[in-house]
């Protein structure tokens, strides 16, 4: 067996660099515990959200697995914020566990340059700080040139119920204890993280009859920009409940025996994904809590009440959970429990997702602090990508912040670090009316598509999109309403215009939308997705066009690149403290050292003058050489 | 710590004291070898240094240790007479044993780079050296105290609360937690309350650190120029009985209790001459008219009916009492230039009218602060409302724009050629 690129770890960020690497043309081996669980989904079973969703069309945009196989196991279908603004728009899918994990794993299998290994990874080799080989099992040393670390929260796992305590990376999975410990002797800063999950409860034994139905939309929206409605399995529904008075008296009896509270597990949790007793003593005034309760598939047994995350004891599970409306006699199949895992400070990365102690090595997912599949899934790429391309020489594929939310993840992990479990907010992102699910393909295919990880098929599909969308345009920049159309804007209700106005400023105008226009000035209606990107690009062009100088402006001002191994000593004005932060984060520019927590503007002023003094004297100095 | 700066921190020239002040890693060693002292945070010693041959200055040296100390570096303030002779001898001794010139405004920079203060402290201290009336200094030093500052974190903080419920709405939206938009819209009213209010203390501060001018106008031969003399205390302005005299404006600074006065001896306003110099004269003062503070418009009893017929802050002076009186109707200071009467009175109304009630504000401000609000207000402005569902996805552009530019005033980043601008304005040791 040979390999190039060994990924370890077949969870979302292994599965992704695997393919992405596997794609570009790149020999890659992916080392598993067990096949089985390839494309597991170990917390909630859905894909998508606010934010989240914008990652998986990027990844989907560069020709990933995720959307694709989110869209074969889609149950029920949402576009969240669908009566807000088109930027903020976001499509969440519940998916069927089964039906993911086998599409996962069938995306791989297919995949000529990728090979699946079962094992666990036990040993690195690493000379002069560069990674050579590793062990799989007792002794079978795999030869490898770059090593793409992928494992979750299985370093150092630590699973917590009551006051119980096993170590485990998930429920029945062993943890990787000794490649947590030789990765601890290689000087890595590490932290302690921490996330839950709720009990899962069986369906027979909830009283469906008295909770909220919730449905999914007609018409059912798709993840992938290539997948249509017909590849959606059977549809479900949701049901909401909530907490009530009694939940909350029986949670807070029982919080001496919460290893949270009672200080056993020292990792820090996400604030925004609490657990049930967290929410509870957090907000006292708070009556009750929303459950939403999933289904977990269409022949699973089983349903995922999303909003109870717990690790208090089995026996306080049980009360609590019967004590809600609709599960007064639910039976507990699967207790809920919290994982305590170690992370790797992020900021010892660089763009690529390489380490800087290490050479070939590569961290992608929660071990670099984050949460989430379509965060872990993104990284995952990126890395895969690069070591891909590192490989063959070639120039990096790093996506910018101002262009993707694959940028701003990674930009924010390897600048800012992070202090608790990270999540994509699209709040994350200064240019959210430019970073949209909808232009997702416009912003990351082609490029992508030269970094070598876009099939043929899709790029060409997309370029047929980009050329219909640039035709279309044109055609509607030279369609006028003048004054004399008086049956034009009548038709539209509008008062006459002054001046011969384009189809396309019209859309600018909030009271009139591309259907209207289109029958006023009988034209054909072109596709969905172009009518929407068109609209849509109207809609916000002076938001754009702001934004874009802005962007522009940023470059110009803030990316005044930092010489690699630049000495901060010399730069005056600088505290020791902060000469020390920045000589550890080794940003790029004088934007990513300014998003450095810590560092003032004062120091940024100071790091400005002498960039651009010394800028100025190497300019001066090469006009006088030329003379 | 930086290689140490030295400067004389008084103004040039001669007088009872100077002050020069070190700052920087040096500064320890410095006074040591100097002085054959210790140097000790917050103690101040009377020592000797030898300067030249038989020349021994006998000074009062203050210590600071940083970070505990203005720049945040151990600083040292040395007082010697006040004579520029000395003082060079003193800083040149400095710099041999270690420390270079400091640049202007230098001492304030390194306070900023340190973190000692923020942006708008270092303006206020610009502030603070350059007002020119109790109330300035008051409102300066207030800026300097971080309660412009103060101020400034109310806003963001009203602001942001905005900001958080808006974001909330796009990013939890799957989540029960019902953003109440009727909640949004009030808080947004609240912020534009807020911002109007901080918009005219700017305005306030703002005119609070300019400089009074007083502008001394009439038709000719009234007594103007006398009138300027008496308030100056010096013949600065020539005094004749033939009209016209004073052709190009005059100057002069003057002190009326704290307040700082810049007073203008104009040529007399005369429409019928066919001099061209004194026209110009004419058109001059009129333009200075224009950019007063305070017009003391000046009549006597053959020109009882003059008027600039201009609206603001205008003081009638009926002059030459002793020759006639005013008449009944007059309203105004009355006073007799030449034998120096109800002087006294005429200075206590051009206190009362430029005082105004500035010493009420909460702070100094400038003009940078005021562009900032500008853009924040159009931010506001083309915020749309009320914010709904519908366009909260624009609301949220425009209040992150706007939380951006109030930032900007206390910790703004923008290019070195601004900051360049803030630190020239200070004179060298400051």
């Amino acid at each position: 067996m040979k390999a190039e690129i060994i990924v370890i770890g077949g969870g979302h960020a292994g599965c992704e660099a695997a393919a992405a690497a596997a794609r570009i043309g790149v020999k890659t081996v992916l080392i598993t515990h067990k096949f089985e669980t390839i494309g597991q989904m170990s917390c909630n079973p859905a894909i998508g959200g606010v934010g989240k969703s914008h990652l998986v069309k990027e990844i989907d945009a560069a020709d990933g697995i995720m959307a694709r196989c989110a869209d074969k196991a889609a149950i029920h279908l949402k576009v969240l914020n669908s009566s807000k603004g088109p930027a903020v728009r976001a499509t969440r899918a519940q998916a069927d566990r089964e039906l993911y994990k086998k599409s996962v794993q069938k995306e791989l299998k297919r995949l000529e340059n990728l090979e699946i290994v079962e094992g666990e990874v036990t040993d690195f080799d690493i000379k002069n700080n560069q990674i050579g080989s590793v062990t799989v099992g007792e002794s079978k040393i795999l030869k490898a040139q770059k090593v793409i670390l992928t494992t979750g929260t299985f370093l150092n796992g630590k699973l917590f119920t009551g006051m119980d305590n096993n170590e485990g990376g998930r429920v029945g999975d062993n943890s990787s204890k000794k490649l947590a410990e030789k990765l601890r002797n290689i000087d890595f800063s590490v932290g302690r993280l921490k996330t839950g999950t709720p009990p899962r409860i069986h369906k027979d034994s909830i009283n469906w009859e008295i909770l909220e139905e919730q449905k999914g939309d007609v018409p059912r929206p798709t993840i992938s920009f290539l997948s249509d409605q017909s590849i959606h399995p059977k549809q479900l529904s949701c049901f909401i409940t909530r907490t009530n008075v009694k939940t909350h008296e029986i949670i807070i009896g029982d919080l001496d025996r919460s290893p949270m509270f009672s200080g056993k597990i020292e990792g820090v949790g996400p604030r925004y994904c609490p657990s049930i007793e967290d929410k509870i003593f957090r907000f006292k005034d708070k009556k009750s809590h929303q459950i939403f309760i999933e289904p977990e598939g269409l022949n699973s047994d089983l349903i995922y009440p999303n909003g109870i995350s717990t690790s208090l004891p089995k026996d306080c599970q049980e009360k609590f959970v019967r004590s809600i409306e609709g599960f007064e006699s639910a039976q507990i199949t699967q207790y809920g429990y919290a994982v305590e895992y170690d992370f790797f400070d992020p900021r010892e990365l660089h763009e690529t997702l390489e380490t800087r102690k290490i050479k070939n090595l590569y961290f992608a997912g929660q071990i670099n602090g984050t949460t989430g599949y379509e965060e872990a899934a993104a990284q995952g790429l990126v890395a895969g990508a690069n070591a891909a391309l590192s490989f063959l020489g070639k120039d990096p594929w790093t996506p910018g912040r101002e262009e993707s939310y694959l940028g701003v993840l990674i930009d924010d992990l390897v600048t800012l670090g992070t202090k608790e479990p990270y999540r994509m907010f699209t709040s994350r992102s200064e240019h959210r009316l430019i970073l949209r699910e909808d232009n997702a393909d416009q912003r990351i295919t082609e490029k992508a598509y030269k970094a070598g990880l876009v099939s043929e098929d899709r790029y060409k599909i997309f370029s047929e999109k980009k050329n219909k969308i640039i035709k279309e345009k044109d055609k509607l920049a030279k369609l006028f309403l003048r004054p004399e159309d008086e049956k034009i804007y009548g038709a539209l209700k509008i008062k006459e215009p002054k001046s011969a106005t384009s189809f396309l400023d019209l859309l600018k105008r909030p009271d009139l939308d591309f259907h209207d226009l289109a029958q006023a000035f009988s034209i054909e209606i072109p596709d969905n997705d172009i009518v929407f990107d068109i609209e849509t690009n109207q809609r916000y062009s002076g938001y754009i066009k702001r934004q874009m100088d802005e962007i522009e402006k940023m470059k110009k001002n803030r990316n005044a690149h930092i010489p690699l191994n630049f000495d901060y000593s010399n730069v005056k004005g600088l505290s020791a403290e902060i000469t020390q932060k920045l000589s550890k984060v080794e940003p790029k520019t004088l934007a990513q050292a300014w998003r450095i927590p810590g560092i003032t503007p004062a120091a940024i002023s100071a790091l400005m003058v002498y960039l651009k003094r010394n800028e100025k004297e190497t300019a001066d100095k090469n006009a006088s050489g030329s003379i | 710590m930086d290689q140490a700066i030295v400067a004389c921190s008084t103004p040039p020239g001669r007088g009872a004291i100077s002050v020069v002040r070190i700052s920087g890693k040096e500064a320890k060693s410095i006074i040591n070898k100097l002085f054959t002292l210790e140097f000790e945070h917050g103690a101040s010693r009377v020592a000797r240094t030898s300067l030249s041959d038989g020349f021994n200055e006998k000074c009062l040296i203050s210590c600071f240790e940083g970070p505990s100390s203005y720049t945040g570096e151990d600083v040292a303030e040395i007082s010697c007479h006040g004579n520029p002779l000395i003082v060079r001898a003193l800083i040149q001794k400095c710099i041999e044993l270690g420390a270079r010139n400091a640049n202007p405004g230098e001492f304030t920079q390194r306070a900023f780079l340190n973190n000692k203060i923020d942006l708008a402290q270092s303006e206020a201290v610009i502030d603070l050296i350059n007002a020119s009336s109790n109330a300035a200094m008051v409102a300066a030093s207030k800026s300097v105290s971080g309660n412009f500052g103060k101020n400034v974190d109310k806003i963001l903080e009203s602001l942001r609360k905005i900001r958080i419920l808006v974001e909330s709405s796009i990013d939890f939206s799957d989540q029960d937690t019902n953003i109440d938009f009727m909640q949004i819209n009030a808080l947004f009213k609240d912020f534009r309350c807020l911002l109007e209010d901080f918009d005219e203390r700017i305005e306030e501060g703002i005119r609070i650190m300019s400089e009074h001018r007083v502008v001394v106008a009439g038709p000719p031969n009234v007594g103007k120029s006398s009138i300027m003399n008496i308030l100056s205390g010096e013949e600065a302005s020539i005094v004749t009985e033939i009209k016209g005299t004073t052709r190009d404006p005059i100057y002069k600074k003057i002190q009326i209790r704290d307040l700082q006065v810049d007073i203008y001896d104009t040529a007399g306003i005369n429409d019928e001459t066919i001099d061209e110099i004194e026209k110009l004269g004419i058109d001059k003062s009129k333009s200075l008219i224009e950019g007063a503070d305070l017009i003391l418009e000046v009549v006597d009893a053959e020109n009882k009916d003059f008027s600039l017929k201009k609206n603001g802050n205008i003081l009638k002076v009926f002059n030459k009492s002793d020759i006639f009186s005013p008449p009944k109707e007059f309203e105004g200071i009355v006073i007799s230039a030449l034998e120096k009467k109800n002087i006294s009175d005429l200075e206590e109304k051009i206190y009362e009218l430029l005082s105004g009630d500035g010493s009420d504000a909460l702070f100094s401000a400038r003009e940078r602060h005021q562009n900032l609000v500008k853009k924040t207000f159009l931010e506001i402005d083309s915020c749309p409302s009320p914010i709904d569902m519908e366009n909260v996805d624009i609301a949220a552009e425009h209040l992150r724009l706007a939380d951006i530019f109030l930032g900007d005033i206390k910790s703004p980043m923008s290019a070195d050629d601004f900051l360049g601008e803030i630190f020239s304005a200070f004179c060298i040791g400051k």
